[in-house]
This record gives C-alpha cells, sequence and structure tokens, in this order.
C-alpha cells in the first residue's frame, strides 16, 4: 500500500513538470495553431539559466527565479523577432520545422557552454518528511504549490485582464480582432513569451531532482505534448490536469505493468486520445 | 601531335616526382582518432581526446617517433554506431591514417572495428568495454586496451561476496554497457557464491525520473545494489534512492568512474565501490601525472578528468610507442605483430600490462571507492 | 524536334557514363557517401509521396526505415534467406506496418498527425531497443551478411555502389510511374480538395491509406540495404532524428518535386558528412539553415531551375512539380 502512495507522489509530481510544459505548447496552440517544437528545449533554456544563476549563489533564490523567468522571456522575445513572427501564418508544417530548428539551436548552444549534466544546489531545500514508509520531498511540495499558482494566474490572465483578453479575441478571429483595435503583433509576441516563461519555471522546477543536461528537452516536451492533448490542449487547467494523469499513469504503468515500456505508456495514450478525442479529456470541441 | 605526347610525359614526370617527394620528406605520423565529442559522450570522449592529445605532445617534444612528428587526425562520433562508421570510413581511407587509437562507446565500438578489421588498420580502442569486441571474433587488427565489462564484472562481483552481502539488487541501463553488466555480475554471483539476484529492473538513458524502479527494488529488500549504467542516470539513482529512505551499498564498474559522477551524486554517492582503469592516489606518479592533466587541460569547458583520460594516454604513451619501436617502421602488419607481443608497465601497476590471444587487454583492476568527495584507492585485483 | 531527342538521349548517355565510372573516379569516402545518398534518396521519395501528394505530414519514416533493416538483417541471419528473397519481404513487412499507422491517422486531423506519427514511431523504436528476444535488443545485429551474385559478394563500397544505383534509378522510375499515374492525379485531388474530391467518387481513404503503405515500402526497401551495406544495425540508428533528416530533405527538395528530393537528397548527404569537421557548430549551422529555409523557401530547392535535369523526368505539358 505505501508502495502504491509512494508511486502516486513520484507521479505527481513529475507530472506537475509536464503540465507546465504542456502548457506551452497550449498556450501556443490556443493563439496561433501552430505546434511550437522547440518547446521542449526552451524548458532545458530555462533550467540552464537557472543553473546558471543558482550556481553564482545559492543565497537569493526568489531574485534568481525571477531573473531567470525575464531572461527567458527576452529570448523568448528575440526568437520571436527573428523567426517566429514571420512564420507564424504560415502552413503547420512549415512553422513545425522551422520550431525543430530553433529547439536544434537552443540545445547546441546551451551544448557549447555545458556538455556536461549538472547538479543544482539545493534551493528548494534537501529535507524529506516520511510518512511511515511514504518519503516525500520537499521538492515535490515546491512543485505542485508553484504549479497550481500558475495555473490560477493564468486563469486570472487570460479572463480578467485587458491584454489576456485581447488574446483570446485574437485567438478566436484574428482579423476582426484586428480590425477592433487590438494590436495582434503584441499578442504573436506575448504568446511566445509567456509559453517560454511557463516552460522555464518547469525547467528551474525539475533541476534539483532530475539534474540539468543539454539533452533534456526533447523526451520531456514529447511527453508534455501527449499531456497537452490528454488534457486537452485547448484548455489551461485541462492541460495540467492531463500532466498529472499522464505522470501518475507512467508511474503506476512502471511499478506495476513493467519498467522496460513505461515510456510507450505515453505515446500509446497520446495516439488513443488523438483518434478517440483530440479535443482532450477536458477539451470543447472546436 | 609530337606537342601533346611531350606534355604529356612531362605532365606524368612532374607528377610521380611530386608523388616521390611526398613520401621522401618526413612526413608526420598520423595517428586517427574517433569518440563522442558530442552528444551524451562528450565528457568521457573530450577526456580520451584530451589523454591522448597529452601523450602524443609528450611524445614530439621527445622528438617524436622513428624521427618524425605525430600528427592526431580525430572525428567526432557523437557515440553514433552509424556515425562511427563514416567516421572510421573516413580515417582509413580519406585521411589514410597510420594507425587509430580510440573509440568510446561500447554500440559505437562494435560498430566501427569491423572497418578496421576489413581493411587492414591497427586500432586501438580505448572505449568500448562490452566483451563482443574480442571475444570469438578472431580480430586480426582491433586491440581491446579497455579491460571488458566481463572481467570487471567477475572482479567486482567476488568482492561483493567477499564483504559478506547476500541478496543483490541489480539495476541497469538497457544499452549493451548496462546489460553486459548485468550479464556479467550475475554469473560471478553464481559462480563465486551460488546466488542469484532478488530482483532485475532497468531503465533507458535519458530517463530522470526511477521511482518506479527504485520502489520495486525497495520491496525485494536487498542488501547491496550492482547499479550498470552511465553516469547521469546513476548518480540521479543514487541521489533518488536517498530520497526514498534506501540506504543500499552501491557496486558498479568503471563506466561511472568519472568525477562527474561525485559531482553530481553529492552524499548520494558516497561510499560507492567500482572497479576502475586507474586511480590517481595509487602511487606518486600517478597523482603527478593525473595534476599534470589537470593543469594542461583546465581551460577547457569540460571537467578533466583523469580517469577517463588515462586509457588513451597510456595506450598512446607506453603501448603505442613500443610497438613502433618493435616493429621499426609504420607498416601496418608490423605494426600489429608488434602489438601481439609488446608489454608495458602503468604508474603503480605491480605487473605488466599485454594483450592476450584475442587482443584483450591483461592488466591488474583497480577497485576504487567514493570517499569524501574523490575516488579513493581502496585494492588491487590481479587477473583470475 | 529530332534536335531536342538527340541532345535527351545525349544527356541520358553521358549521365549514366558518369554514373557508372563513378567508382573509379572518386575516392573510396565519396562512394561511401553517395550509396548513403541512394538509400536516403529512396527513403524520401517514398515520404515525399506521403507528404507532397496526400498531405500527411510523418515524422515516424525512421521506424518503417527501421522495421526494414531489421526485417531484412533476420531473415537472413535468422531464417538463412538470401538478400535477393529478403529485400521484398522486408518492403512488405514495413508496408504492413505503414498499414497499421494509416488506420489511426485516418481519424486524426492534419496538424495532430505528426504527434501521431512521432508516437508511433517511439513505440516502434522502444520494441527494437526492448524485445531483445526478435532484435536483440541494445546489442543491435552484428555481422548481416552482404547481399551476393553468382557466389560474388558485394562488400566494398564500389560494388555495393552498383546495387544502390540500380535500386535508386529503379526507385526514381517506380514513383515517377506512380505519381503521373491515376493515382498520383487521385492523390493531389483529395490534398487540394478533399471535398470536391469526395464528391466525384474518389474513396479518399483507400488513397490515403495506399500513400502510407507504398511510401513505408520505398522505406523498408531502403532499410534493407542499409542493413546489408553497414551490417551492424542499432535501435539507435532509427531513432526521432533520423525521421528529422527524412523530412528535412523531402522539405528540402520541396515535398512534390522528384528531382528536388534527388538533389536534395545527395546535398544534405553529402553536407552532413563533410561539415562533421566542424563539430558542434554544425548542429547550430543545421538549425539555423532549417529555421531560415522555412522563412525564406518553405517551398524548397524544387522552385530553383534545374533544367535540363528536370526536363529528363518530365514530358512537356505534364509535369506535376511545376
Amino acid at each position: 500500500m505505501e508502495s502504491l502512495i509512494q508511486t502516486i507522489i513520484g507521479g505527481l509530481s513529475i507530472g506537475g513538470i509536464y503540465g507546465l510544459v504542456a502548457l506551452g505548447f497550449t498556450i501556443v496552440y490556443r493563439s496561433l495553431y501552430v505546434i511550437n517544437f522547440a518547446q521542449g528545449d526552451v524548458f532545458m533554456v530555462g533550467s540552464f539559466l537557472g543553473w546558471v544563476g543558482f550556481s553564482l549563489t545559492s543565497r537569493y533564490p526568489v531574485p534568481i527565479f525571477f531573473g531567470v523567468l525575464v531572461a527567458g522571456g527576452v529570448i523568448a522575445f528575440i526568437t520571436t523577432f527573428l523567426i517566429y513572427k514571420k512564420i507564424h501564418r504560415a502552413d503547420h508544417l512549415t512553422f513545425a520545422i522551422a520550431s525543430i530548428g530553433v529547439g536544434i539551436v537552443m540545445q547546441n548552444i546551451v551544448r557549447m557552454f555545458s556538455p556536461d549534466a549538472k547538479r543544482y544546489p539545493d534551493v528548494f531545500g534537501d529535507k524529506v518528511l516520511s510518512i511511515g514508509h511514504v518519503y516525500i520531498s520537499t521538492q515535490y511540495i515546491w512543485i505542485l504549490g508553484i504549479t497550481l499558482a500558475l495555473i490560477v494566474l493564468l486563469q486570472l490572465f487570460f479572463y480578467k485582464t485587458k491584454f489576456g483578453k485581447a488574446m483570446r479575441a485574437v485567438s478566436e478571429n484574428r482579423d476582426m480582432a484586428s480590425l477592433l483595435g487590438i494590436n495582434v503583433p503584441q499578442t504573436v509576441y506575448a504568446t511566445f513569451v509567456i509559453s517560454s516563461v511557463v516552460g522555464a519555471v518547469g525547467g528551474i522546477l525539475i533541476g534539483p531532482i532530475y539534474f540539468f543536461s543539454f539533452d533534456m528537452g526533447f523526451m520531456t516536451g514529447l511527453k508534455a505534448f501527449s499531456a497537452a492533448i490528454l488534457g486537452g490542449i485547448m484548455s489551461v487547467p485541462g492541460t495540467l490536469i492531463g500532466g498529472f494523469i499522464l505522470g501518475v499513469t507512467e508511474n503506476l504503468g512502471g511499478v506495476y505493468v513493467s519498467s522496460d515500456y513505461k515510456d510507450a505508456i505515453a505515446f500509446g495514450l497520446l495516439i488513443f486520445m488523438l483518434m478517440v478525442k483530440p479535443t482532450g479529456l477536458f477539451g470543447k470541441k472546436k | 601531335m609530337i606537342r601533346k605526347k611531350g606534355l604529356l610525359i612531362a605532365l606524368v614526370v612532374i607528377l610521380s616526382l611530386g608523388m616521390a617527394g611526398v613520401t621522401i620528406a618526413a612526413d608526420p605520423i598520423k595517428v586517427g582518432t574517433l569518440m563522442a565529442l558530442t552528444g551524451p559522450g562528450a565528457a568521457f570522449g573530450t577526456n580520451m581526446l584530451f589523454g591522448l592529445q597529452m601523450a602524443i605532445d609528450d611524445i614530439n617534444a621527445g622528438g617524436g617517433l622513428l624521427g618524425r612528428k605525430i600528427e592526431i587526425i580525430s572525428i567526432d562520433d557523437a557515440a553514433q554506431p552509424a556515425q562511427s562508421v563514416s567516421a572510421i570510413t573516413r580515417l582509413i581511407h580519406q585521411d589514410k591514417v597510420d594507425i587509430i587509437i580510440g573509440g568510446w562507446g561500447s554500440a559505437t565500438v562494435l560498430a566501427n572495428f569491423k572497418g578496421a578489421e576489413k581493411a587492414g588498420m591497427p586500432y586501438i580502442e580505448c572505449g568500448g568495454s562490452n566483451p563482443r569486441v574480442t571475444r570469438g571474433n578472431n580480430n586480426q587488427w582491433t586491440f581491446a586496451a579497455l579491460q571488458n565489462d566481463e572481467k570487471q564484472s567477475k572482479v567486482i562481483s567476488k568482492l561483493a561476496l567477499e564483504m559478506g552481502y547476500k541478496r543483490f539488487a541489480i539495476l541497469h541501463d538497457r544499452n549493451d554497457f548496462g546489460v553486459g553488466g548485468r550479464d556479467e555480475f550475475s554469473k560471478g554471483l553464481d559462480e563465486y557464491g551460488k546466488l542469484k539476484p532478488v530482483v532485475i529492473e532497468s531503465y533507458q538513458m535519458g530517463d530522470k525520473d526511477f521511482n518506479a524502479q527504485l520502489i520495486k527494488i525497495r520491496d525485494a529488500k536487498p542488501d547491496a545494489l550492482g547499479l550498470f549504467g552511465t553516469l547521469v542516470e546513476a548518480s540521479a539513482i543514487a541521489i533518488q534512492m536517498k530520497k526514498l529512505g534506501m540506504n543500499l551499498p552501491i557496486f558498479s564498474m568503471a563506466g561511472i568512474a568519472n568525477v562527474n559522477y561525485i559531482r553530481l551524486g553529492g552524499e548520494a554517492v558516497e561510499g560507492t565501490i567500482l572497479a576502475s582503469h586507474f586511480n590517481r592516489h595509487l602511487s606518486p606518479e600517478t597523482e603527478a601525472w593525473a595534476k599534470r592533466y589537470e593543469e594542461k587541460f583546465k581551460q577547457s569547458s569540460v571537467i578533466a578528468d583523469p580517469t577517463s583520460a588515462w586509457m588513451s594516454y597510456s595506450a598512446a604513451a607506453n603501448c603505442f610507442p613500443r610497438a613502433v619501436k618493435m616493429a621499426g617502421s609504420m607498416d601496418k602488419t608490423k605494426i600489429r605483430d608488434a602489438l601481439r607481443q609488446v608489454k608495458w608497465r602503468e604508474y603503480g601497476q605491480d605487473i605488466d600490462n599485454y594483450f592476450d590471444k584475442e587482443h584483450a587487454i591483461v592488466k591488474e583492476t583497480i577497485i576504487v571507492q567514493v570517499k569524501n568527495g574523490d575516488f579513493a584507492f581502496l585494492k588491487k585485483m590481479k587477473p583470475f | 524536334m529530332k534536335e531536342g531527342r538527340f541532345q535527351r538521349t545525349a544527356v541520358i548517355l553521358i549521365t549514366a557514363a558518369l554514373l557508372l565510372s563513378l567508382p573509379a573516379l572518386c575516392g573510396y569516402y565519396v562512394v561511401h557517401n553517395l550509396i548513403f545518398a541512394g538509400i536516403n534518396l529512396i527513403a524520401v521519395l517514398g515520404l515525399g509521396l506521403l507528404i507532397g501528394f496526400s498531405g500527411q505530414v510523418s515524422l515516424g519514416h525512421a521506424a518503417f526505415y527501421g522495421i526494414g533493416a531489421y526485417a531484412s538483417a533476420l531473415l537472413t541471419l535468422r531464417l538463412g534467406l538470401s538478400f535477393w528473397a529478403a529485400w521484398p519481404l522486408a518492403g512488405i513487412i514495413a508496408g504492413i506496418a505503414g498499414f497499421l499507422l494509416a488506420i489511426p491517422s485516418l481519424k486524426v486531423a492534419a496538424l495532430y498527425l505528426v504527434m501521431t506519427t512521432i508516437g508511433f514511431s517511439m513505440i516502434v523504436w522502444l520494441i527494437m531497443l526492448q524485445w531483445s528476444g526478435l532484435t536483440n535488443g541494445p546489442n543491435g545485429i552484428i555481422g548481416i551478411p552482404s547481399p551476393t551474385i553468382a557466389g560474388f559478394a558485394l562488400d566494398s563500397p564500389a560494388k555495393y555502389y552498383y546495387l544502390v544505383l540500380v535500386f535508386s534509378l529503379a526507385a526514381l522510375w517506380l514513383m515517377n510511374r506512380i505519381v503521373k499515374s491515376s493515382i498520383g492525379l487521385r492523390l493531389m485531388a483529395i490534398f487540394d480538395q478533399e471535398e470536391a474530391a469526395k464528391s466525384v467518387g474518389v474513396n479518399t481513404i483507400y488513397f490515403r491509406v495506399l500513400a502510407f503503405v507504398v511510401s513505408s515500402i520505398f522505406a523498408g526497401v531502403a532499410g534493407s540495404l542499409y542493413a546489408h551495406y553497414v551490417t551492424f544495425i542499432h535501435p539507435e540508428n532509427f531513432d526521432i532524428w533520423i525521421s528529422v533528416i527524412f523530412l528535412v530533405t523531402a522539405v528540402f527538395g520541396g515535398q512534390r518535386s522528384i528531382p528536388g528530393i534527388t538533389a536534395s537528397s545527395i546535398i544534405l548527404t553529402f553536407a552532413t558528412e563533410y561539415f562533421r569537421v566542424f563539430g558542434q557548430y554544425r548542429m547550430i549551422g543545421y538549425g539555423i539553415f532549417l529555421a531560415v529555409c522555412m522563412i525564406y523557401f518553405p517551398e524548397g530547392i524544387s522552385k530553383l531551375k534545374l533544367g535540363p535535369i528536370s526536363r529528363i523526368f518530365s514530358k512537356p505539358g505534364n509535369n506535376p512539380s511545376q
């Protein structure tokens, strides 16, 4: 029984990470109807910047945290300026390939600086609480907390702020929004900046648990996408729940079915969902 | 008509003079090397290249070999078998090197050594520890300078049994290296202790989350863990084990005998016992060499790791020059024959190293243990 | 008219002579790369059919390539079949796998198809890695036999080159015929105007599945050629990045253009090898190239004037690639 609970807890924490990265996919897709294949690498860049920051000093975690987010936003801004703004209206294949290219560039630039995996200092504390034989690391609690807080913030942003509503308007009908005086290019920038910042948060949170390495983006990105599809790529809370479901299912499958094919669970679920209900468990039909 | 013929003859003469000229001049000896300089193996591969460079610099500083300087031609194969086959093809047929010293990664070496065999190129591989590189192949040109997994797992299993452990868990990477470690370690447990592992779990390189496997291992109540995989995952496993309240002693092999294991694992990896190829504390000479190596390459963005560099250094500085002297020339067949006979002593070892009939190296195994953030020397075990 | 035909024949003969004598003219390394270029060409032609003509974007092509390679390797090693029996079977097995992937693809919207194919590709890769009983798992398969013709083994690049040359030319010819045939026309109709096509009675499901099957057969045969050349295969050789490379090659060539794909396969195969010296910068350059190419040349190089080469492939007035 305790092993079961342990498994679920582990699943929830990795699921939170999947959810955060998946949010990046969701935000971009909702607004622009394209899939940003570089999302996983954005997550990785966030993790890298976090490592850089925390290696300089572990005494000011909060400013460094926000510093990384700002840096992530700036990088997203530059990437959008150079590349994304020119092709976000192109057909999905064109954007997909271009974003794959962006991802490759990010990966290899980071690799130049850090070909090795790097350990994060334990910025979220290294205490492990134990209830019987169930061990809960304080990092898991931070992941859960920050993820949920982000969801609330994002929902508030999209539904209660003027700019957020403007972004939603653009996604509904771009030309109409433009006619109404909404600055569409601005929303394009905002889309990529926000999605990158969210991904970067995921990268920082995962650092202390799983290290940073320049190639960590790929698998996580794929699984995050599965999570987004699972929960509903058009729905912010849905995506996050999709992440939790994926994380827990993966872990349960890994322990009780087979750890060899654990990864296949994510992909199998993905294919199944795409066939049966592509709008996801919590998605609304478009 | 006559003019054309004359021109043609002149051209031929000039060409052949040119060719002859090429061979008369003291052109450098070309040592080819290939390893992962990018990709997950880059930490090992880069150090392997540095070790080779240091050895060649040492030799060149001493006047070179046979009156010629030595030049290194290196190609990155990202430890990908397909790329490695292309890389070795290029070294052999395009760059036309005299010998190849290098190669990192079991799957990679298993793929690329065929190229050397087919082409008749002496190849001292320093980074593929899978026994299948030499076992049963009747190699004519490939020499394994790295003690293979079979020998190392046997040694480490014997040691673990001597230390009194009885219930072994095995956690291994699903690649060649991990599977080989699992098989040979199990064989060793059976042969020397008539024991079977109580639980065997596996993972994929690139995995970050080992909770599932570790929970299953915890449920089986082992008293020691045989861990066979590569760097990053091994450290993560050690950390996650501690987070699950598991305090198992860890036994492993040279695949993780790299400073990054300690750097990444921190306190969680203290006490790990490893079969390795080298340890700086073995003798004053090894300490001096390690210092010199770290000093030479401290500017690199990759962390200088003497253990990873030693294999290629030793092959290039100890084995290779002796073989060349014995052969008296760079003729490949003569070099190969010399390699079959040459013996050399590495710093701090009690017996000579040499290649056995299957071209696998015979040497002592250096057992190390992680203590206070460093690899402490535990003991040496002679081949058995 | 007569002159045109004379010119055409001359070009064909010169090209043929050149192609046949390449191994003698070029070094080992160049021939080695030409072989890979040819193998890639066959695989990418299949992908081009799928993407360019039926509009189904797939990042799973490496899976079929790998299935073909493993099938061919296992058939020759375990069942003792000769290469000449193995390669068609490998193609068929890959085709069956293609059929399996086609099924979910029918129900999935175009944008999501990419992810479906990725998922499929990862599952195939996992099976290659885990099902050790069949595939020898992470150890890969060593010692795949070279093809033999009347006892004469094709075990050197120069000899293998001719084999790949024959297969490449056959693949080009075959794909050309498919594309020009009613199948090709119908596929394009479906791609361009699906509803209209349905209304004139074109069975869209049949043709979409057919596109998948044909493209995976091409990939499977390419995989077989690969396996018997390198004689060692490993699941790593068939991961998602290979699919990305196939996709990029197809797009760079302009998915619908056979001459474009041909040029693209050759150029990219050589570029990847020769830029290896630049190490990490190579990959950065590659990524930048992808992004920039998509911005400025989304149609790939098919829009460049390829002159006489494309004239060989087309009869006047009936060229879908223009």
